[in-house]
């Protein structure tokens, strides 16, 4: 059988920052690729890189250097095929437009008629449950509310690949387990193709096929785990599994080691810089 | 606080503001006819009513007060487009305004009444001497606010954008202008009121049409009341503007206030 090529390819991403005319590497030599349908997250140390990493990917942020390919095309611009969901909803929706406006807002460069594009943001809201909420004001609603309708817009613009970076890190506990929830039906439902950027390690290898360990600044793949837990995964019985467990176990390590080089890595650079 | 209570509450502010009001106005009634105050130079209320009503019979003083909103308009108009649009040009674009810059800040401070005797000397006595001297002081706080509101736009709104594949077109049109909204309108309205000012002290330093010229007439002929009629216009047109204003701002501004209340 013909393996088909994935979906996502990056190789070599690089993207290095120039402050107070230093050059500080932010990522570096990033591969990786996301076959079709398949739930990927990207774990890693807080302040490692990983919102720099997902904007050079949908080259938000031009990389220094490497390339991404999609479907097999070398991305240039933001490519049509992929959607970033930002962390902060509050920001990222527009404060000015209803919920339904904000949802239409991404089908306005699609060749619809209006009823159609009308119909699709409505199934899309109503995929997040959010239906009778059409009209209210983003700000009218709670955190988890709104990102919703921010995953109504992703999935209302039908990208080849969902990108999100730390989508439910503003919201409370509950609300967190209720999007991540939402978003593993979305997934299921739309057959999408999601890559997920988190610090959260229990949050990753509850939605992922695969976790790809982030290193600390800069940062590069430190490892690849593959997670062997059945779906639909189950916030009490998942979590409670040995296998969970072990995979916590093993990735926390990878982390803490990475976070204490970070540190290391950040007093070496204070010092050299005032010595 | 009930809701019941809180509209008592209001509705006694209210009455508490036009008691005042109806105080001043029976001071102005009282203080002339009293002999407190020197009838001749400051007329009665009801005196100056007296005149307006036949000023609006006659139509001369509505004559005089469309002349004046038209030049206002016009200059306002004028200062909308070239605020809104320079000011967004040097709020999103690096090079104009590094260009732009230093001129504006001379331009800015100068008091646009300051420019009367040019502009005569451009444009004689017409409507283009009123409406040009309007334009320059109404532009600057348009524009002063359109690039701050351009410039402070929260990035992400920017990136959301592209990531849905928005032109820079797209980009100006759909996020920019509106995410700067409340900054041009407050601008906007700084500038009605200066253009009202500007437009009665052009009337009045050289003019032959419109209320400011019609005050300095009256003035000259020492024809009292009517000259307070005119000011009494002013004012009420004014305050009729000023209400149209804040109408249709609560009206599509709705968003903003709530959304401001929300996140403080």
């Amino acid at each position: 059988m013909l393996e088909t090529p994935p979906l996502l390819r990056a190789e070599q991403v690089r993207r290095i920052y120039v402050r107070d005319g230093k050059e500080v590497p932010a990522c570096e030599d990033i591969s990786f690729s996301v076959n079709k349908g398949e739930f990927v997250c990207i774990v890693g140390p807080s302040g490692c890189g990983k919102t720099t990493l997902l904007k050079c990917i949908c080259h938000l942020l031009k990389p220094t250097a490497g390339k991404v390919f999609i479907n097999d095309r070398e991305v240039e611009r933001p490519p049509k095929e992929m959607i970033l969901i930002f962390q902060d909803y509050s920001r990222s929706l527009f404060p000015w437009r209803t919920v339904l406006k904000n949802v239409l807002f991404v089908l306005e460069k699609k060749n619809l008629t209006k009823k159609e594009r009308f119909n699709i943001a409505r199934s899309a809201l109503a995929a997040v449950y959010l239906s009778g909420f059409e009209n209210h004001y983003p700000w009218e609603l709670s955190g988890g509310m709104q990102q919703r309708v921010a995953i109504a817009r992703g999935i209302a613009f039908n990208p080849d690949i969902l990108l999100m970076d730390e989508p439910f890190a503003s919201v409370d506990a509950q609300t967190r387990s209720d999007l991540e929830d939402a978003i593993l039906e979305i997934w299921n439902k739309f057959s999408q193709t999601i890559l997920l950027v988190t610090h959260d390690i229990e949050e990753a290898i509850y939605l992922a096929d695969r976790v790809l360990v982030l290193s600390g600044r800069p940062s590069e793949i430190r490892e690849e785990i593959r997670i062997d837990l059945e779906r639909p995964r189950n916030q009490l019985t998942t979590k409670e599994d040995k296998r969970f467990i072990e995979y916590r176990h093993h990735i926390y390590t990878l982390i803490k080691e990475e976070g204490q080089k970070c540190e290391r890595a950040d007093i070496c650079q204070e010092i050299s810089q005032n010595p | 606080m009930t809701g019941q209570s809180i509209k008592r509450m209001v509705f006694q502010t209210r009455i508490s503001g036009y008691l005042l009001l109806l105080f001043l106005i029976f001071l102005w009634e009282v203080l002339p006819r009293s002999g407190i105050v020197y009838a001749r130079y400051f007329p009665p209320f009801s005196m100056v009513v007296g005149a307006l009503l036949e000023g609006i019979r006659s139509t001369e003083i509505l004559r005089q007060t469309a002349i004046s909103m038209y030049r206002a308009f016009c200059g306002y108009c004028l200062a909308i487009i070239i605020g809104v649009t320079l000011g967004t040009l040097t709020g999103t674009i690096r090079w104009v305004s590094d260009f732009l810059d230093i001129t504006v800040e001379l331009l800015r401070p100068m008091p646009s009444v300051a420019l009367v005797p040019i502009a005569i000397l451009l444009f004689g006595t017409s409507n283009t001497y009123n409406i040009s001297i309007i334009t320059f002081g109404c532009t600057w706080p348009i524009f002063v606010n359109t690039f701050e509101g351009t410039r402070s736009i929260d990035t992400q709104w920017i990136d959301t954008a592209r990531v849905y594949g928005a032109t820079r077109f797209d980009l100006l049109r759909k996020v920019v202008v509106p995410a700067a909204l409340p900054y041009i309108v407050s601008g906007l309205r700084v500038s009605l009121a200066t253009a009202i000012i500007i437009v009665t002290v052009t009337e009045m330093l050289a003019s032959f049409k419109g209320l400011g010229f019609f005050i300095m007439d009256t003035y000259n002929a020492y024809l009292v009341p009517q000259m307070y009629s005119g000011i009494l216009t002013i004012g009420l047109v004014g305050y009729g503007l000023n209400w149209l204003f804040m109408t249709a701002e609560g009206r599509f501004m709705a968003w903003h206030k709530g959304w401001t209340a929300k996140s403080v």
